[in-house]
């Protein structure tokens, strides 16, 4: 026996009037080549205690998305992933960067149809406008193509106690491919 | 501007055991949405992996990477569907497995289908992975069963999600 749905709610998921959790905030798609995109204004989100990027990336070269907030360059970053392509596991962590890079993160822009995609990840960042903490964040990304194949799950620390107001997001020596997408969501709690 | 947004679009919670479920007409269902979310908790019969596939498409289209524990794979067209999760006999009370399916941007028309997934069974394993539909093709409809012979036991739950963008 199979069971197929046509988007019927059955009874036991009737929702109870509970308000809304997960709010779209904005989303950033560009229709030029940009070699970063930020998100800004954070701290009017006051409604909000933790952020979460949904995205889909491309970019002139299979490269690390680079993560920075509050536009901090200094060496305040700390990095920590496990990769998977075939066989053992193999994983790192380092600190004191001047970013916090999330690597390969971005699928190539070659052409043809094996390449025809883009690359997903989505990514937390717990209690963004504290500011009695180090901002953590942590993601899940990663891409099937015939030049690189890999799962992440990264994680990522920015030494500041300050709360976020803006988040970078770029792509380490290359562009960021339009129609490339970064959309930010806002959950309560 | 706010959007309120991840919607419950469908659920089920199965009543009798079945050997498939599968979440139909999704352009229909989730016009508007740019990403779905599938959320399951699932008993089953029989210790098998649960899969996917999209479409009805029985080919070897799909291609996934995998962290399983403490192993990865890695397969390049090669699957006629994508794995995603393990799910375990409940001979031994309490054992379930959770899955969670991240579908984006489902119904373009212009670029592949890639997915996110991540699993955990209570008995044996955690997985993670990312996958691949090798299609340009809308998302029309969306399967999940299990290899071998066994079926999702009465109580399992699987909900869809819609997310804007």
């Amino acid at each position: 026996m199979s069971f197929t749905l046509l988007g019927i709610l059955n009874s036991q998921a009737a929702g109870g009037g509970a308000l809304p959790a997960y709010d779209l905030l904005q989303t950033i798609e560009p229709t030029t080549n940009p070699a970063s995109i930020t998100f800004s204004g954070l701290g009017s989100y006051t409604d909000y205690k933790h952020l979460q990027i949904r995205a889909e990336m491309q970019g002139s070269r299979d490269d690390n998305l680079d993560i920075r907030f509050n536009g901090d360059s200094s060496s305040s970053y700390w990095i920590h992933y496990i990769r998977g392509t075939s066989g053992a596991l193999n994983a790192y962590g380092n600190g004191a960067y001047n970013k916090i890079e999330f690597g390969e993160a971005f699928a190539d822009d070659f052409t043809g149809v094996e390449y025809d995609n883009y690359a997903p990840m989505i990514l937390d960042i717990a209690d963004f406008s504290s500011t009695n903490k180090r901002t953590t964040i942590r993601a899940i990304h990663g891409q099937v193509n015939p030049d690189r194949a890999e799962l992440k799950l990264s994680s990522g620390v920015w030494r500041n106690n300050a709360a976020v107001t803006s988040i970078y997001l770029g792509l380490n020596g290359g562009t960021i491919t339009s129609n490339s997408r970064f959309s930010l969501y806002g959950i309560k709690g | 501007m706010t959007t309120p947004t991840y919607d419950l679009l469908a659920s089920t919670t199965l009543s009798s055991a079945a050997s498939s479920v599968q979440f139909s007409s999704l352009t229909t269902l989730a016009s508007g949405y740019r990403d779905l979310i599938i959320s399951a908790d699932i008993g089953d019969t029989n210790s098998d992996y649960v899969y996917v596939q999209v479409n009805g498409d029985t080919s070897t289209n799909y291609s996934d990477v995998t962290i399983e524990n403490t192993q990865a794979q890695q397969r390049q067209r090669v699957l006629n569907k994508i794995p995603i999760s393990w799910s375990g006999t409940t001979v031994a009370p309490g054992q379930r497995t959770h899955l969670q399916f991240y579908i984006f941007n489902f119904a373009t028309t212009t670029i592949q289908k890639t997915f996110l997934q991540r699993a955990g069974y209570s008995g044996s394993k955690t997985i993670f992975g990312v996958s691949k539909w090798h299609s340009n093709a809308a998302m029309q409809s969306i399967r999940f069963a299990h290899d071998g012979s066994g079926n999702f036991i009465a109580g399992s739950t699987f909900n869809l999600y819609g997310v804007v963008a």
